[in-house]
């Protein structure tokens, strides 16, 4: 079933994998309340260094590619880029889209300007709830990810080692037992995270897809729809996880996205196009010459209220992005061979940010216009339930019914897609960086994903669902930097010579 | 343990991490 026989690490991180699963699924509230506390605890005594580490790792980018470093190409010196410039700025904003956006596209902005208009009046806080979104979802988000895709793909193409976190150890700090030893752990832990992350992703689509499902079939209850939504989440990943489907889900992954971006042209054409352009244009000034110093704020002199929002949305998210950036740096990683440091980080950082803000800008201008010019109904439904939110704004405008099943089925399709992976993924890791795993090792991570999906699932709240994800990519926190030095090491060597 | 301990400790230990990266930056190479 293993193709051959299975190493310790596999073995190690199927059964915690496993073993999370299992207590998550026997007892959904005690995971989540440990979860919960055990974060809380972190963010508030390590908050500061989550920030500045997010910071620094945006400063490093733009220290890489405006320094001579920049010309270092990702793979010998003569190799080509893989893909043409359009298809992998194409493929970029796929990686940075899923069902995050659908999910947040106007909840989140509206839930910060619920919060903001206690203390400031409505014009302003609807800029400020602006920009802490995209403050949460633009550069420090894709420099994250951008770093640590980076470093898998320097050490990978150019330094000729494996797709994996452990290679940037070997290859910059030697070969000593007590690196080894870490680089193993490395791996391990970002195992855990990817799994644990994607399980939260699907618990997402869960929610989202049954919101949307329960307003279209007229459901009074919701939750009848739950397990249902499930099964056929986890039927649609396990087959093409068994069968080698990759062109068929990249192309799967591009219809959930240009159903993603016609829902986003939709919305700005029948809606009020002036008034979102307005606040696209405004908003993206304010975040340009304030993200910076936005990107070190800690909250630091407000009451509890405003620091367990900042902790509950901007760390958590940075935290996210942490848990998120070995499967996504993996992804941008194999896709950027060829480019050089300074276009990959160019590449990365700025085209999904760029995206970012056009969809808040959309979708949360729309939230802002119905509170502020209509009668905020919309509020209401977000404040009852944040699934629900998109599918409310979207019974706004023509054409409801299609654009609902649209929706429904653009999350069902990012999850599915990021399922499978995600599957891939953690059998490339676990089998030490074997690109073609066996589909039996597949479908094991294939149904230890559902079964960790289904304990998110039974959790049943997503803000304790995004304290489980936290938790699992802590750790994060602490590796990132070390393969950053890694990287500056090895660069630095390669100068010299 | 008592709250203010838990976060003493916990920020001393992210100070010995900053210390240590210091250290992997600036060791001679293998």
């Amino acid at each position: 079933m293993f193709g051959k026989s299975p190493s310790p690490l596999l073995i190690v991180a199927l059964s915690i994998s496993a073993a999370i699963a299992v207590w998550g699924i026997v007892d959904p509230r005690g995971l989540g309340s440990l979860a919960a506390s055990a974060v809380a605890i972190q963010f508030d005594s390590r908050g500061w260094f989550i920030m500045l580490e997010a910071s620094g790792l945006l400063f490093v980018a733009l220290y890489l590619a405006f320094s001579r470093f920049g010309k270092v190409r990702l793979g010998p010196e003569d190799t080509e880029p893989e893909f043409s410039t359009p298809a992998w700025i194409a493929m970029l904003f796929a990686a940075g889209m899923g069902v995050g956006l659908l999910f947040y596209g106007t909840a989140e902005p509206l839930t910060h300007f619920d919060e903001l208009r206690k203390f400031s009046p409505d014009p302003q806080a609807a800029g400020h709830a602006l920009f802490v979104t995209y403050l949460n979802w633009g550069f420090h988000a894709w420099a994250i990810y951008g770093m640590v895709g980076l470093i898998i793909a320097y050490f990978a193409f150019r330094r000729q080692r494996t797709l994996l976190l452990s290679a940037p150890l070997a290859d910059a700090l030697g070969e000593a037992r007590w690196i080894r030893a870490m680089a193993w752990l490395f791996d391990l832990l970002s195992i855990i995270a990817i799994a644990v992350g994607l399980a939260g992703s699907l618990a997402m689509g869960v929610f989202q897809v049954q919101a949307g499902l329960a307003g279209l079939l007229g459901a009074e209850d919701p939750g009848t729809l739950t397990l249902p939504v499930f099964a056929a989440m986890c039927v649609a990943f396990v087959i093409p996880l068994r069968r080698d489907l990759g062109e068929g889900m990249a192309r799967l992954s591009n219809t959930a996205m240009l159903i993603a971006i016609g829902l986003m042209v939709y919305l700005l054409i029948m809606g009020p196009t002036s008034y979102l352009m307005n606040g696209i244009v405004s908003g993206f000034g304010r975040y340009l010459f304030g993200v910076l110093p936005a990107g070190f704020s800690t909250a630091e002199f407000f009451d509890q209220e405003v620091v367990n929002w900042f902790q509950g949305w901007t760390l958590n998210y940075m935290i996210w992005w942490l848990a998120w950036s070995p499967f996504v740096g993996i992804f941008i990683a194999r896709i950027s061979r060829g480019r050089t440091i300074r276009e990959f980080l160019a590449g990365v950082i700025i085209a999904p940010t760029l995206f970012s803000i056009l969809w808040f800008g959309v979708f949360g201008g729309l939230g802002f216009f119905d509170a502020l010019r209509q009668e905020g109904a919309l509020s209401v439904v977000n404040r009852e339930n944040l699934d629900a939110t998109t599918f409310a704004l979207l019974q706004n405008f023509p054409l409801d019914g299609l654009t609902r099943a649209a929706t429904i089925l653009a999350a069902f399709l990012f999850v599915v897609t990021s399922v499978v992976s995600a599957g891939f993924t953690l059998a490339v890791i676990g089998t030490g960086g074997d690109e073609n795993p066996s589909p039996g090792i597949r479908t094991i991570w294939g149904a230890i994903l559902g079964a960790l999906g289904l304990a998110m699932v039974l959790v049943g709240d997503i803000s304790v669902v995004r304290s489980i994800i936290a938790l699992s990519a802590i750790a994060f926190v602490f590796i990132v930097p070390v393969l950053v030095i890694c990287l500056l090491r090895s660069l630095r060597r390669e100068a010299i010579k | 343990m008592s709250s203010q301990l838990i976060d003493t400790i916990l920020n001393i230990t992210v100070f010995v991490y900053i210390a240590f990266l210091i250290w992997l930056a600036t060791r001679p190479a293998p």
